[in-house]
């Protein structure tokens, strides 16, 4: 009875998952679409506006659009990316200083809505100051369509790794439904349990793939013998659970081959 | 299959139905039937002793080995 239970409320909670994934990522895309056609503001609309700042988060790179007036009235615009996961191949001591502008913390404010998909950044810097560039992140200069074109793959993105939590939720769904109902070792159970596994093995390889599609920047993003060389980013976790998980689906068809066997020994 | 079950022919035998055998041995009509139509992976000794009591016969008369698939 308390196994039972158990099963009921797993249950419910993974259609719960579901339904919020499932919502979510059409809601996503939607949004997607709207603002694909031109995700950058309107700069006639920004008359006045001394500056103004928006990033956009994708394969946790980050990439930004700054919108600046100068003094003569005229106005500037600068896209860049910048990579937070980076190796360098010098000490901290030894790392060559450079110049940074650092955000005022205090005169700043941020806000952000759809659960932080869209952020608000409200930003005052104080005067540039000299850091050891281990310690910063460096901007990527890039040029306006691959920024266009990073903001549209990101929403593809949402689809595409929408796609495979749903497929792993569902498949887990189906599963638990068959344990809830009290039939554990039956074909259809080692199925669903086998398919949960194949989603996470084949996951990483395709959202390595996937990655590899939305790529704009190169591996080197500085020369000399200061360099950033963007880590490989490959979900070795999903595999080795995948894996894990298959192992568990093989074991568990021998626990249906006895099953059979037993159910047809009179 | 290698063992064939000649339940039928003992029961044809023994002018008995498989319903009154599943009364008097007391195993379902369904596992009955497994049986009867050579589909039981195995048996247990207790079933073929109560099958060879109500059937007045040895396993030997219930099961045969044969060599061709």
């Amino acid at each position: 009875m308390k196994q039972n239970i158990f099963f009921r409320v797993f249950h419910w909670f993974l259609n719960i998952t579901l339904f919020f994934i499932a919502f979510g990522t059409i809601g996503l895309v939607i949004f997607g679409f709207m603002t694909s056609g031109n995700p950058l503001p309107d700069t006639e609309k920004l008359k006045g506006v001394t500056s103004l700042n928006f990033k956009t988060t994708h394969d946790n790179k980050h990439f930004f659009y700054e919108y600046r007036t100068k003094d003569d009235g005229s106005y500037e615009e600068h896209f860049y990316y910048v990579n937070p996961r980076k190796l360098y191949s010098f000490e901290a001591s030894d790392s060559l200083m450079a110049s940074f502008k650092v955000r005022d913390e205090e005169q700043s404010s941020d806000r952000s809505i759809l659960g932080g998909l869209i952020q608000f950044h409200e930003s005052v810097y104080k005067e540039n100051i000299e850091l050891p560039l281990r310690l910063g992140h460096p901007g990527y200069p890039i040029t306006r369509e691959q920024f266009v074109s990073s903001f549209r793959f990101l929403f593809w993105s949402y689809l595409f790794h929408g796609t495979f939590l749903f497929a792993f939720f569902w498949f887990l769904r189906k599963f638990v439904l068959g344990l809830r109902e009290n039939n554990f070792f039956t074909d259809k159970n080692f199925s669903y349990l086998r398919n949960t596994a194949y989603v996470l093995i084949v996951y990483p390889f395709a959202a390595a793939f996937w990655n590899h599609l939305g790529k704009i920047e190169p591996q080197v993003a500085y020369g000399g013998n200061i360099f950033a060389i963007s880590t490989p980013e490959f979900g070795f976790s999903f595999l080795v659970f995948g894996i894990i998980l298959l192992i568990v689906a093989v074991v568990f068809q021998q626990g249906v081959e006895l099953q059979k066997e037993q159910e047809l020994t009179i | 299959m290698a063992i064939i079950v000649n339940l039928d022919v003992m029961l044809a035998r023994r002018k008995m139905s498989l319903t009154e055998l599943s009364e008097k041995v007391g195993i379902t009509m369904a596992n009955l039937s497994i049986l009867k139509s050579n589909k039981a992976k195995a048996i247990r000794f207790t079933t073929l002793e109560a099958i060879c009591e109500a059937l007045d016969c040895q396993p030997g008369d219930l099961l045969e080995f044969s060599k061709e698939e």
